[in-house]
């Protein structure tokens, strides 16, 4: 190819160079529409361009990536204070060799800075003086700097020599022990700090210039050189600076002023690797690298490695936050940090919730955490066996109550079967009268008022009437002597009708007791004791009956007291023919029923198996039944009653009556519960006082003793 | 030679003054050096680092002009010098060692010549044949390869040595590096150079 050609060539490509690829073959067209060899040349050059760009062609200079210096300081034995010089590697700012001190009688570390970076004597100056700088720190943990010297105008300088790697060389070993790596950073943390507070910043912290010994200590190395040295890195050798980068603090990248904040980046940034693995941030170039410094959050460690907790992460992290009034205020600030992580105690970097503080609590005091929850774990046990106790007795109370309210219920319907047999006695006397058939059939009404004037009179109630209707349910009679009942129609009432029944069975003798209703002549609530009237050839001819009126209980007393209370219970009777019959029950008799008031519907489900039971009058062996929580029916007139009840319910013989006992749940389980509560309390506080006084004591006398036996040695 | 350092103070500042036989000369000056110190390191005992040829320059470097201070300008022309002299150095060696491959061997050259090999997949004469045909096309495309490939310089660093922009650099080696793929790779697919076939040219090492 002619250089003329060639130079045609070249100005094209050039030219193309200048428009993103995408716009290059675009940009040919138009430019050069009428040369298409040059076209076609140029597309060519472009396209083995990208192909030897890929195939990685001359793309490092032929020997930049390995920069070993060759410099080997030949000194000779005799005219030299060292022997044995022994290359050992190249750090950041030079190569460093192993050499024996004659003088100081012991192996020590030499080292002479790399020749790049002695280009000029201002450099020369700057390495004296940092080395002398470096050589005024004295830590434990710092590579300490014997002396400074030249050798054939090449300054160096006589370190300690630490035997083993550096920390670069080491990192993997870190991965699965993070409370290790945050040891060793608090370590390297304290040392740095020793560093600024004799204003030495180090500026060039990363994995490679910690050195670990043979105890696992780090020395950190190449102190206070790199923050001078460190743009001149950057800009002369790219191969140098690749590991540098990753660790340089944001400020660095730009260019602004270096501070200790620099440094805690810089341990931010070790810590973060050694607890990943890898750098903070890594581009594939060193630009994209410093890009990613300067503009990114780096990935938090947990999600790199789950092996890290939180705290130790956010301590990280607040380490390499980009602006540095973000960060640890000092080296010594995050030491402190992360004695406290190792510690156990809650970090500045993280607040913890309530439950990590407590968790944290009680693993720092063991024998505390014990203790309480030794006492705990006893008090919940004596409160629960308590409680339990209290629940059983609760429940044993229960029953009792209920048994007691149905026993009762029973003894009151016998009490109230004797009542009932003492009204019908009466009845049954006068059913036994011959007259009474021989009048009724001769339908003689004076004849017959006589027997029923005489029947009342018997009675030693008040309010109570007798009367005799036929057997078409015509009264006939009635006493007290009411003349406008004679001739009305009763045939529909229950005393009626059950009795009438009795008489076509030809029951001679038998007596039935109505349901209840409410009376024509007085217009008050009541029942009949009822018989059937009956001739020689046992022919029903009517019915004679005593009713009572339920005011004044109707002379059936039951004795309510303050805790248990008594109420009967009646099946109600239609008021007039035309009412349709249902199965209803009313409260008849009820200590809070109140005079005056139309009787309370109760509610049947309540006694229906009762009702079921096929039961004689004089049956005394009643069924019983009881509820533990009664709702009274009364209770929407009467709110003294709207409480939980327990009640026991008795039926009175066969007559549909029923007999309740109630007693308040509360007073009847309640007081006895609250004794129970107390004594769980009380127990529980005495096995409180008797555990703390068993462990305490002996607990505190031991430390004492040991305190004690502290101050004697 | 006796008084290297003297001599290439005043070439720098022949250079500087604008002389092109002044950097002849610098370059003629290091060669004589690095080559030198190449067959002093031949007989040195080394430890298990390999010797980079960066560090030979720079050692070279440290040799000429111990503790002086040296301008920007002054150290790029010595850099480039070096680059020339390396790549004169290696070329010689190469060029030596086909024709006598029982001769004497230099096992620092050797090394270096291995490296280039097998990290680019060239051979070093096949390159400098094309370098010598792109030399006469675009002699400043030569430089910049020259000052990239054998002397590790940065585009800046060429830039202030040829006295152009840097961006006319980095297009100066975009094309040249082009024209270089293309060339090689039709002798490689004639003679196999570039996998590496041609091992054998720079002996055994």
């Amino acid at each position: 190819m002619t250089p003329e050609r060639w130079t045609e060539i070249n100005a094209a490509f050039s030219a193309a160079l200048d428009h993103v690829p995408g716009d290059r073959g675009k940009y040919l067209e138009e430019a050069f529409a009428h040369d298409a060899s040059l076209r076609e040349e140029v597309a060519r050059l472009l396209r083995e361009g990208q192909e030897a760009e890929s195939v990685g062609f001359l793309r490092e200079p032929a020997w930049v990536a390995d920069d070993t210096p060759l410099f080997l300081p030949d000194f000779k034995d005799g005219d030299s204070e060292f022997s044995g010089i022994e290359y050992l590697g190249e750090g950041g700012m030079g190569v460093v060799y192993k050499a024996y001190h004659k003088n100081f009688e012991r192996w020590v570390a030499l080292k002479f800075s790399s020749p790049s970076h002695l280009m000029n004597s201002a450099d020369l100056d700057r390495f004296r003086v940092e080395a002398q700088s470096m050589a005024r720190l004295r830590h434990p943990n710092i590579v300490t700097v014997h002396e400074t010297g030249e050798y054939q105008g090449r300054p160096y300088f006589i370190m300690e020599l630490i035997d083993g790697k550096s920390l670069h060389d080491r990192v993997k070993e870190f991965v699965d022990r993070p409370r290790d790596a945050a040891a060793l950073i608090g370590t390297v943390a304290l040392a740095v700090h020793h560093a600024h507070q004799r204003r030495v910043l180090h500026n060039d912290l990363k994995p490679a210039n910690i050195l670990i010994d043979e105890e696992g200590q780090p020395h950190v190395t190449d102190f206070g050189l790199a923050r001078r040295f460190g743009e001149d890195v950057v800009s002369s050798a790219p191969g140098a600076v690749e590991g540098t980068a990753s660790y340089m603090s944001p400020e660095q990248v730009d260019g602004r002023e270096i501070t200790t904040a620099s440094d805690v980046y810089g341990l931010g940034a070790i810590l973060y690797t050694l607890l990943t693995g890898r750098a903070p941030f890594r581009g594939k170039t060193v630009q994209e690298t410093l890009a990613l410094v300067r503009n990114e959050d780096p990935t938090p460690p947990r999600a790199l490695n789950p092996k890290v907790d939180s705290d130790l992460e956010a301590i990280c992290l607040r380490c390499l936050k980009k602006h540095r009034s973000q960060r640890y205020v000092s080296a010594s600030s995050l030491a402190h940090d992360l004695e406290r992580y190792l510690s156990g105690i809650e970090t500045i970097a993280r607040a913890w919730t309530r439950r990590e503080r407590v968790v944290s609590w009680c693993r720092r005091n063991k024998v505390e955490a014990g203790l309480v929850t030794a006492v705990v774990a006893v008090w919940i046990f004596a409160v629960v066996m308590a409680l339990s106790v209290a629940q059983a007795r609760k429940a044993d109370l229960l029953q009792a109550t209920l048994d007691g309210a149905g026993f009762a219920a029973r003894d009151l319907a016998t009490t109230a079967m004797l009542q009932l047999r003492y009204l019908s006695r009466n009845v049954e006397i006068a059913t036994a009268d011959p007259r009474l058939s021989v009048l009724l059939a001769k339908d003689d009404r004076n004849g017959l008022q006589q027997i029923v004037r005489d029947v009342c009179s018997s009675y030693s109630i008040p309010l109570i009437t007798c009367y005799i209707i036929n057997r078409d349910g015509i009264m006939v009679a009635h006493a007290p002597r009411a003349d406008y009942m004679i001739g009305g129609d009763f045939s529909w009432r229950n005393h009626f009708l059950g009795a009438k029944a009795l008489g076509i069975k030809g029951a001679s003798g038998s007596v039935h007791i109505s349901r209840v209703y409410r009376g024509r002549s007085d217009n008050l609530y009541k029942f009949a004791v009822s018989a059937p009237i009956l001739d020689h050839q046992n022919n029903f001819l009517g019915t004679i009956a005593t009713s009572v009126t339920t005011d004044a209980s109707m002379g059936l007393v039951f004795s309510s007291d303050i805790r248990r209370k008594v109420a009967l219970i009646a099946p109600a009777d239609i008021n007039s023919p035309a009412e349709p019959r249902l199965d209803k029950y009313l409260v008849l008799f009820h200590p809070g029923y109140r005079k005056g008031i139309d009787p309370i519907e109760f509610p049947i489900s309540k006694i229906r198996d009762l009702n079921k039971q096929e039961l004689q009058l004089t049956d005394s062996t009643a069924v019983i039944t009881s509820d533990p929580d009664y709702t009274d029916p009364v209770s929407p007139v009467a709110p003294e009653y709207a409480v939980r009840w327990i009640a026991g319910f008795a039926p009175v013989g066969n007559t549909g009556f029923f007999v309740v006992v109630q007693q308040r749940f509360e007073e009847a389980v309640s007081l006895e519960s609250s004794t129970f509560w107390s004594l769980a309390l009380w127990s529980a506080l005495a096995s409180l006082v008797a555990v703390g006084i068993l462990v305490i004591l002996p607990w505190h006398w031991l430390r004492r003793r040991r305190f004690e036996s502290g101050m004697n040695e | 030679m006796d008084d290297p350092q003297g001599e290439i103070t005043l070439i720098l500042a022949e250079i500087a003054a604008g002389s092109e036989t002044a950097k002849e000369r610098l370059i003629a000056l290091v060669y004589k050096q690095l080559h030198k110190m190449a067959r002093a390191l031949m007989w040195r005992e080394r430890s298990n680092h390999t010797i980079s040829p960066t560090g030979l320059v720079h050692e070279a470097y440290f040799k000429l002009f111990v503790g002086k201070p040296l301008q920007a300008v002054n150290r790029a022309y010595f850099f480039g010098a070096a680059a020339n002299a390396m790549r004169q150095v290696l070329i010689d060696y190469a060029r030596r060692i086909a024709a006598r491959p029982e001769g004497t061997r230099e096992p620092l050259l050797d090394e270096i010549l291995d490296s280039i090999q097998s990290a680019c997949r060239i051979d070093m004469l096949d390159l400098d044949n094309e370098l010598e045909k792109l030399k006469l096309m675009h002699e400043r495309q030569w430089q910049v390869v020259t000052l990239r490939f054998f002397g590790g310089l940065q585009w800046t660093e060429i830039a202030t040595c040829l006295n152009v922009s840097t961006s006319t650099v980095e297009k100066d080696w975009q094309a040249a590096r082009a024209w270089l793929y293309r060339s090689l790779k039709g002798i490689g697919n004639d003679a196999g150079t570039m996998d590496g076939n041609k091992r054998s040219i720079l002996g055994s090492a």
